[in-house]
């Protein structure tokens, strides 16, 4: 069958089968945005009303199970963006400005890195896989800005684009590029003193 | 050329989305050059692996919600609700 046949095949399908075809799916998906059951649920659910409410919108260019990704997302960032105003308080969290003047500090006025980033021992990419180490990636992790934690998980996880997680942040795309290289410096420092460049326990021998 | 300051963003960048031509070929030529940029990316590299082990946001890991499936009760629910709107 041709991609214009499946796809055609597509356009014909069943709006009543997208449940049972797609159900479990959509749900991974969802709790990848929402990380609780019950939300994601719901998730699914506003995700199917949308889709059967815009079928006729539907022109067959994607698989049907790319486009409800595409409606779950729009729908996950309008929640997402609800519920960041009344996130929980971040106790150990750097604020954005402290961030940002940390982030400046990092460089010398001519460019170059104030203290530039030395190897990391030889066992380094072995010892990620540990649970010690996933405990203090949690603990530099909560010492991160929530927007920047927030950047970080949608782009990797969810695969959300610049713009898409500017929509959800609040921000212009190119700021979100801004955002996530501070987050990415701030995370890299806090490893590398607790972590990879720890010189005593901690890290296994 | 580029500095270490620009080229670190354009790093992270890179993650991220396509960089333009001009992007890429000045920072290949810094990196070339600079050992620190150069271990720079191989960190961000080597963190975003364990991003991808460990899963990121402060207090869940990324195996919490593996596999997991739609319930009965949920089902149930979603597609009462759907059959309502049809």
């Amino acid at each position: 069958m041709s991609d214009s046949d499946a796809a055609q095949g597509e356009v014909l399908s069943d709006p009543s089968t997208w449940l049972d075809d797609h159900g479990d799916y959509l749900l991974v998906c969802a709790v990848g945005f929402v990380r609780e059951i019950d939300k994601a649920e719901d998730l699914v659910q506003e995700t199917l009303l949308a889709a059967v409410k815009g079928w006729a919108q539907f022109e067959g260019r994607s698989t049907v199970r790319t486009w409800l990704i595409a409606i779950m997302k729009r729908k996950a960032i309008d929640q997402l963006r609800q519920a960041r105003r009344h996130a929980p308080k971040r106790p150990k969290a750097l604020s954005e400005s402290a961030l940002s003047n940390w982030t400046n500090e990092q460089f010398q006025s001519s460019g170059k890195w104030a203290n530039p980033p030395r190897s990391w021992p030889a066992d380094a990419a072995a010892s990620i896989e540990s649970e010690e180490f996933r405990q203090v990636f949690a603990d530099c992790v909560s010492r991160l800005p929530a927007r920047g934690v927030d950047a970080l998980r949608l782009s990797h996880h969810q695969g959300l684009n610049s713009e898409q997680i500017g929509k959800l942040l609040e921000v212009t795309p190119s700021n979100v590029g801004v955002i996530l290289h501070r987050t990415r410096l701030a995370l890299r420092h806090c490893l590398e003193k607790k972590w990879f460049g720890a010189e005593n326990a901690g890290r296994k021998q | 050329m580029l500095s270490c300051q620009r080229a670190s963003q354009l790093i992270s960048d890179r993650i991220n989305r396509r960089l333009s031509v001009r992007e890429r070929l000045s920072l290949r030529l810094h990196t070339l050059v600079c050992k620190a940029c150069r271990t720079y990316h191989r960190q961000l590299e080597l963190i975003h692996r364990a991003m991808q082990h460990h899963g990121i946001g402060d207090s869940d890991s990324a195996s919490e919600f593996a596999g997991i499936q739609l319930s009965a009760e949920a089902r149930d629910r979603i597609r009462k609700a759907l059959d309502q709107r049809v």
